[in-house]
């Protein structure tokens, strides 16, 4: 694995039940940049955004087998602590899903829970986080009130300040827009590309103007395998495989 | 003066278009009828007791005496007697019944979880008078035991079976409510690291915390007005009770065996349904606190 790969996949099969949805993927995610995950609906990308957080344990009809290495740890070992694991690569939902608390409390909680800090110190994590999230000047003079006053977009950049306030390495976003306005979208997207410069970020998409506008990489997921993967500029203007340039151009999806 | 305009207008509004919406005249009776129904029950309790109330108006509240002879009509021991025995069982049915809806909902395998849940709403759907039939033979004995006491029939013995009782409609009733927090408020503690405990402390009880208590609502009700059971176990003396270890005399055990007896249209049986509206306006009242808890409490 080279220096700049952050997540290394090898052979990662998932289960619900009978139904095989990630099919023996292979893949390498770089390190400090957007990759984005397209594909038509059903084609396993959420499924195989929440292998990175192990968030497949928490659906009992799960199974998953393979490896994922990040930052050169397999998180399916037996011994991993996936408590711990969550903190380090961090999750943005579809839907905006704030705690049901303050704005501070969602910031809060994080930090909180796994005790990195408290009092003066916890107030600096929350400010910096809301910066980072570029929310800060929206909020700072309403930090006590509940978390779902604020508008949808609002609501994710809380959900994505609240995930870089336990320091992540990684931020998981799957189709963070999709329930937003261009507006909205438009902010996000911006945030995107600003956090690529700390964070290594993936994010699910299946609009394709979007992941052409925020990612450096690209991989074309189509059921349940990798079917084609790169730059994105590369994907987007020479697609090597035959489904994938249907699917940019339109033809399904 | 204008807001009462603006719900005049609202209201007749309201009424103006019944005529087209046939569904909707059909669904307004019947709401119509509930509502009706419990005025009803309302008007004739009050009416019925309204001699007593003419009669010794605040008496029927704070009056120490219940007796015949001396025309003394005082409600007090029965009334401090049913708040202390519904007290009781709640403290202990509120703990237990939550964390058992919590266990259920939350931990327990999904396979075990229906099951477990038809088996806990079978012990709501069984009749009083057996519960009745168990606090006599086994708690108050196990209470005359256990405290050295010469009767087992005491306003804990009543509260423990009144609590076993209302547990069921507090595990069905908040266990529906905790199962039906989204799963992506559940993943937002989840992603971030927390444990399933944490997520329920931090995100599951604040969802549903207004769904708990109206089921603790529902408890309360049960457990106020239950005759039977109470009659049979709660030693039936109309004093003000100094412990738990004391016998006690609840409001709908007292009608209970007092109406048979006294002539229709007499002082006592008006006083009766004094009492009955006592109780009735003590569960009015705790509704509606908690009415206005839970809509407080809808935005966390
Ligand atoms: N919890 C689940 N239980 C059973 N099947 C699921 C579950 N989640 C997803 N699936 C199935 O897995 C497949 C991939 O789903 P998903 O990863 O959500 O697709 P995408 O995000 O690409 O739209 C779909 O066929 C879906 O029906
Ligand atoms: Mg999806």
């Amino acid at each position: 694995m080279s220096q700049d790969d952050k997540i290394d996949i090898r052979q990662l099969n998932i289960w619900f039940g009978e139904k095989h949805v990630i099919r023996g993927v292979d893949l390498k995610i770089k390190a400090n940049a957007v990759t984005a995950i397209m594909g038509p609906s059903g084609c396993g990308k959420s499924t195989m955004l929440r292998a990175f957080n192990r968030m497949n344990d928490v659906i009992k009809s799960s199974k998953t087998t393979g490896d994922i290495f990040i930052g050169g740890k397999n998180i399916y070992d037996n011994n991993t602590n996936v408590y711990d694991l969550r903190r380090q690569v961090g999750m943005v939902f579809q839907k905006p899903n704030p705690l049901p608390k303050s704005i501070y409390e969602n910031v809060a909680f994080g930090p909180k829970i796994h005790k990195m800090a408290k009092g003066k110190d916890l107030d600096k994590i929350v400010e910096k986080s809301l910066r980072a999230a570029a929310l800060w000047d929206e909020v700072n003079d309403r930090l006590n009130d509940s978390a779902f006053d604020l508008s949808g977009g609002q609501q994710q950049r809380l959900c994505i300040a609240r995930a870089l306030a336990v320091d992540p390495e990684v931020i998981l976003m799957d189709e963070p827009c999709s329930a937003l306005d261009p507006a909205a979208t438009a902010k996000i997207e911006q945030l995107i590309r600003i956090l690529s410069t700390d964070y290594t970020v993936v994010i699910v998409t299946h609009n394709m103007q979007q992941a052409s506008r925020v990612s450096d990489y690209t991989v074309f997921l189509y059921l349940g395998k990798v079917i084609e993967k790169g730059g994105t500029k590369a994907i987007f203007e020479n697609p090597q495989h035959e489904l994938t340039e249907q699917y940019i151009t339109g033809e399904f999806g | 003066m204008n807001m009462s305009n603006k719900t005049l207008n609202k209201i007749s509004s309201f009424f103006l278009n019944l005529k087209s919406q046939p569904m909707t005249v059909v669904l307004f009776l019947c709401a119509s009828f509930s509502v009706i129904i419990l005025f009803l029950m309302l008007f004739f309790v009050a009416r019925e007791g309204a001699l007593a109330f003419s009669q010794f108006g605040s008496d029927l509240f704070f009056g120490m005496q219940w007796d015949l002879e001396s025309n003394l009509f005082g409600g007090f021991p029965l009334l401090y007697g049913s708040l202390m025995v519904t007290f009781g069982a709640l403290i202990i049915a509120i703990p237990v019944g939550v964390c058992t809806a919590i266990f259920v909902s939350e931990v327990l395998p999904f396979y075990l979880r229906d099951p477990i849940k038809s088996i806990i709403e079978l012990l709501a759907s069984i009749p009083s008078v057996i519960y009745g039939f168990i606090g006599l033979l086994v708690v108050v004995p196990f209470i005359a035991s256990t405290f050295g006491i010469v009767s087992g029939q005491t306003a804990l013995t009543s509260s423990l079976i009144l609590s076993i009782m209302t547990i069921p409609t507090i595990v069905s009733v908040s266990g529906e409510i905790i199962s039906a927090v989204p799963k992506n408020y559940k993943e937002a503690a989840l992603g971030l690291g927390a444990t399933k405990w944490e997520t329920i402390k931090s995100v599951v009880l604040p969802i549903s915390k207004s769904g708990i208590l109206a089921s603790i609502m529902l408890g309360f009700g049960r457990a106020v007005g239950e005759t039977i059971a109470v009659s049979m176990i709660s030693g039936n003396q109309a004093h003000v009770a100094s412990s738990y270890l004391d016998a006690v005399y609840t409001i709908p055990s007292f009608i209970a065996i007092h109406m048979g007896e006294a002539p229709v249209g007499s002082v006592e049986y008006s006083a009766l349904f004094g009492l009955g509206l006592i109780l009735l306006i003590i569960t009015f009242i705790v509704n509606t606190l908690a009415d206005i808890v839970v809509k407080r409490g809808v935005q966390p």
